[in-house]
């Protein structure tokens, strides 16, 4: 695209070397963030805290200070992680004042993963929009509008971490942070055109992302590249003593990992996933995609994963229930939305307050949530669920015994038109069901670009994203074959 | 299982979500189908496989039992929409 920001590599470079300032990189991106303001990719612009942040790193790479290795890189945070100097609304009504962005709950510490950021000197141009706590998969879902997809505006842009995507997609900073509990970076990437890490789970701290479903939640890079993928999953990546689920895990070399051979791998494709339905044209391309490996060396090689077909009803128990749990916390007593009865004590409060805070997609899930959980159904539905866990990361398991990486579709469609699925949450959750396996098996995966689907007469040309998943803290290997699917996607 | 009318409202009680009717209704409507959909995991044969709470990976290392300093009064009380005598203000829940 025309005007998009350049490499964030290359930017950083730049900054260090005091070929370009930190503030005039500042100033296009946030003119950009203007240009492209109908996309809905944001939810609020960080206009004068950013400039006062590449203002101070311009003075002191003056003053001869060594600088981090995102120096003046604008990087778009999904507006689900805490930022100290920003307002963090989750896209919910619940976490403002008056139900507008611009009153949102001030956290009073910055995400682990955000504080990384700023002490690698990237510059945080603003908070991207979401489904409202995570919740769903088109960016829809949010209280204060839906993000469009800049290869198509009339479609969505994968959710839950659209905003971030489209961020990147449309040129607004090269680097984004989203989070990944079901598929919400990898779905959102693979809709756009850009590249979208869920880590290990652990890998990358959690602490200051608002817990939606905690077992699965994972934080992790969405780029342009996937060397600029790398540089920001190095950044954000390691051990965070207080996140109790942080992995003591030395991180990867995971820009170098993107140059490295990938010939003599062993590439599985589990059997299951095509016969889920996929369209013809996302079937050609997921086709090519593994012809490329192929022509790169790697041996393809057919799977079982038997159990992929509990991930769906799995997922949605576990997730319900620990977001049922986690959203307790909004009562409009410590932060946020208040609404006061006239009467009726503190259970009034809270249920006045989370009534009018919560959307319907929260709401159904909080519900579903709370009964997997109640008296009588706790054994026959969550304690189930917990058991088909154990099985589908298993399937993970066994086929990791016989390959190195498995490679699979992101989604079984492109990226769907607004409003289409919002009538029918069941369906919006079955789109779900190629990326659901390796969240619930806490696997590291990506979405690279593969060809997109061909142009047809009521359709444009729209991404297409190739899923890899690999064994636990193997995010090196997973680079390695994206690099090798993108150098082999670009002529 | 079947989710009805009332068992909704009962769990909506639970979750400390007042619903309008017409919310009520969708809810139910919603809810059913997702209910009938997750029960093919209530139909499997999964007593003797252990449940997973949590992604296995490497142990998890507790950090060392030492106090931390935790967050100030005054910002921990800056974002509440009610406070009262330095601390969250809620309706009365005690009585003598």
């Amino acid at each position: 695209m025309t005007g998009a920001a350049s490499s964030a590599s290359r930017i950083a470079a730049d900054v260090r070397g005091g070929r370009r300032s930190a503030v005039e990189i500042t100033r296009e991106a946030l003119a950009r963030c203007d240009r492209h303001a109908e996309l809905g990719a944001l939810l609020y612009v960080a206009r004068d805290t950013a400039l006062a942040a590449a203002s101070r790193l311009d003075a002191r790479r003056a003053a001869g200070e060594p600088l981090g290795t995102l120096a003046g890189v604008p990087v778009v945070v999904k507006d689900a992680l805490c930022t100290i100097d920003a307002p963090t609304t989750c896209a919910s009504r619940i976490l403002t004042r008056d139900g507008t962005p611009a009153t949102g709950w001030r956290p009073p510490y910055d995400a682990e993963a955000v504080a990384r950021l700023r002490a690698a000197d990237a510059i945080v141009l603003g908070k991207a929009n979401l489904d409202e706590f995570a919740m769903g998969s088109s960016t829809e879902h949010g209280a204060f509008g839906a993000t469009h997809n800049p290869a198509d505006p009339t479609r969505t842009a994968g959710g839950s971490s659209g905003g971030s995507a489209a961020a990147v997609a449309s040129g607004l900073a090269p680097l984004a942070l989203g989070s990944d509990t079901g598929g919400s970076i990898r779905q959102p990437a693979s809709f756009t055109g850009v590249v979208g890490i869920k880590p290990t789970y652990g890998r990358v701290s959690r602490r200051g992302l608002v817990a939606f479903a905690s077992s699965l939640d994972c934080v992790g890079p969405l780029a342009a590249t996937v060397e600029d993928a790398a540089l920001l999953l190095a950044v954000v990546a390691g051990h965070d003593p207080l996140d109790s689920t942080s992995l003591d895990a030395r991180a990867g070399d995971y820009v170098a990992a993107c140059g490295r051979e990938v010939a003599g791998l062993r590439v599985g494709v589990p059997r299951e996933y095509l016969e889920t339905g996929l369209e013809p044209e996302v079937e050609a391309s997921f086709r090519e995609g593994l012809a490329q490996l192929g022509r790169a060396g790697c041996e393809i090689v057919d799977v079982s994963l038997p159990s992929t077909r509990l991930a769906v009803a799995t997922y949605y128990v576990i997730a319900a229930a620990e977001a049922s749990s986690n959203l307790a916390r909004l009562d409009g007593v410590r932060f946020g939305l208040r609404v006061e009865p006239p009467a009726g004590g503190i259970a009034a409060l809270h249920a006045a307050t989370r009534s009018r805070g919560f959307g319907a997609e929260v709401k159904r899930r909080i519900l579903l949530g709370t009964w997997v959980l109640s008296a009588g159904y706790y054994d026959a539905y969550y304690l189930r669920a917990q058991r088909a866990r154990t099985l589908i990361r298993e399937d993970f398991v066994r086929a990791f015994a016989s390959v190195d990486a498995i490679a699979a579709p992101v989604s079984p469609v492109p990226a769907f038109r607004l409003g289409e699925r919002l009538d029918d949450p069941l369906s919006m959750y079955l789109a779900d069901a190629l990326t659901l396996p390796p969240s619930l098996a806490g696997l590291p995966a990506l979405s690279v670009p593969s060809r997109p689907t061909r142009p047809t007469g009521d359709r444009p040309a729209l991404p297409v994203g190739l899923q890899l998943v690999a064994p636990p803290l193997e995010e090196e290997r997973l680079l390695a074959l994206a690099a090798a699917v993108e150098r082999a996607a670009t002529p | 299982m079947s989710l009805d009318r009332e068992t909704v409202a009962r769990v909506a009680r639970l979750a400390r979500i007042e619903l309008s009717d017409s919310e009520l209704e969708g809810l139910v409507r919603d809810l059913e189908r997702i209910v009938a959909y997750v029960d093919e995991i209530g139909a499997l044969p999964l007593e003797a496989v252990p449940p997973t709470a949590h992604a296995p990976g490497a142990t998890l290392p507790l950090r060392p039992d030492a106090p931390l300093p935790c967050l100030d009064r005054e910002v921990a009380l800056a974002e509440a929409p009610r406070q009262a005598e330095s601390a969250f203000a809620v309706p009365e829940f005690v009585t003598e």
